[in-house]
């Protein structure tokens, strides 16, 4: 579908341009001032392509396939001006004819789009986990050993199994994760046991019995067939089902905001980090090639690999 | 045996080899070469600012391209638009590459992995 250019749509190609410009800083400086301005204009008629032809969904896709070729071809034209220069102080004389401030924010600027970018990808990659509880009533306090065995009871093989049964855990398991393969009873439980939490609430009679899945329908299922199943189990026990489990309306896990503040803070810890490492590194390698004359300034004369 | 055999010419990048072909249609600038490759490629081969012009620019000093003097016309195109042609050595550069690919082409044809190649006269067209 082509979509007409809009003032939103020139807004994101203009500020998509702008800031690819600064990540150009990447680069080796000759290499930018040679090839920086044919790349912005390349990457803005990507942009209004991509805007036509998606929108905001098409300008993020161009974004997340340019930002690994940029740091990939970036490290590439570094090693290759590196390739051409003979002695040490010829490798990092562009690193040490550049300011520390400039060192500093070009580190700063690759460590922390990496961590972030890997941090979203990540985050956004990860399946999405619902949670669905019920709550429970014994009839006594639940704590220390007595507690323990009741949680036992509840994750007991007759108790799982019955859930496994009125489920048909194995079929649709096995449909879901094996393809179409029915699982063993015994795969299922290990699995479904993964998946339950259970918590005495403090100083109470109640039990929280947590269950997690892919599917918040699924979730909520599992949670009121494993209570009523173990209240089957213990038949003279005065066991009562105080709440039912009900499909979660937001996933519990990723949390997509937390994580990718956490990949912020990260990425900002790392890249100062880096960024004064490096900048430290070079204020001293400048010093020391200071003292020991000025580099050679030979090239290598070899053949470019093409 | 002319210059433009294989054994002449040292083998291709994929990215190069695309850029080569590219050019081998005209002079392009960056952009056009970008859309010529997805185009050609039915887009599985989508080249980012960075690949592209990091292969011309290895183009440009092995010589198999170089820098078009011409401009276009401002009131049809960009006139900061750099364009880029094939030299000799790029032409035969690239023709020793899709040579070399045509050998291997062949052998998988023998070994009926392929089935036979649709002539240019049969598709009713020329090549």
């Amino acid at each position: 579908m082509r979509r007409i250019p809009t003032e939103t749509g020139n807004r994101a190609v203009a500020f998509s341009g702008t800031v690819f410009r600064h990540l150009l800083v990447v680069y080796p400086k000759a290499y930018r001032r040679e090839y920086g301005e044919p790349m912005a204009q390349l990457f803005r008629d990507q942009c209004r392509e991509s805007w036509r032809t998606a929108g905001g969904l098409g300008l993020a896709r161009l974004w997340l396939r340019v930002l690994p070729d940029l740091m990939k071809t970036s490290m590439q034209e570094h090693i290759s001006t590196l390739k051409e220069r003979n002695s040490m102080p010829d490798r990092i004389s562009p690193l040490l004819r550049s300011s520390p401030r400039s060192v500093f924010f070009a580190v700063f600027a690759v460590v922390f789009l990496l961590v972030v970018g890997s941090c979203v990808l990540t985050t956004l990659l990860l399946p999405d986990t619902y949670a669905s509880t019920v709550l429970m009533k014994a009839g006594w306090t639940v704590s220390g050993r007595a507690g323990q065995a009741e949680f036992d009871a509840i994750e007991s093989e007759p108790v799982l199994d019955k859930v496994i049964s009125v489920l048909d855990l194995n079929k649709a398991w096995g449909r879901r994760y094996a393809r179409g393969v029915p699982f063993e009873t015994s795969k299922t439980r290990d699995l479904l046991r993964k998946r339950i939490d259970l918590r005495p609430v403090r100083s109470t009679p109640l039990i929280e019995i947590r269950v997690f899945s892919e599917d918040r329908d699924e979730a909520a299922a599992l949670a009121n067939v494993i209570a009523s199943s173990y209240r089957e189990y213990r038949p003279f026990s005065k066991v009562e089902i105080v709440s039912t489990g009900v499909p979660g309306l937001r996933p519990l896990r990723p949390n997509r905001p937390l994580n990718i503040a956490l990949g912020v803070l990260g990425g900002l810890f790392f890249a100062s980090v880096a960024g004064a490492a490096i900048t430290g590194f070079t204020a001293f390698m400048a010093k020391r090639s200071h003292e020991a004359g000025p580099p050679s300034g030979k090239t290598a004369a070899t053949l470019p690999e093409v | 045996m002319t210059k433009s055999e294989p054994e002449h010419m040292p083998p291709l990048t994929p990215a190069v080899f695309h850029v080569l072909l590219a050019l081998a249609g005209g002079e392009r600038h960056g952009y056009a070469i970008m859309q010529d490759v997805a185009e050609s490629t039915g887009g599985h081969v989508r080249m980012g600012p960075g690949t592209l012009y990091g292969t011309i620019r290895r183009l440009l000093v092995a010589q198999m391209i170089e820098e078009s003097d011409q401009r276009p016309d401002p009131e049809l195109d960009d006139e900061r638009r750099r364009y880029y042609r094939l030299t000799a050595v790029g032409q035969r550069a690239v023709r020793a590459e899709a040579r070399r690919y045509e050998a291997l082409a062949e052998i998988a044809r023998r070994r009926r992995l392929l089935g036979k190649p649709i002539r240019a006269a049969q598709m009713g067209g020329s090549i």
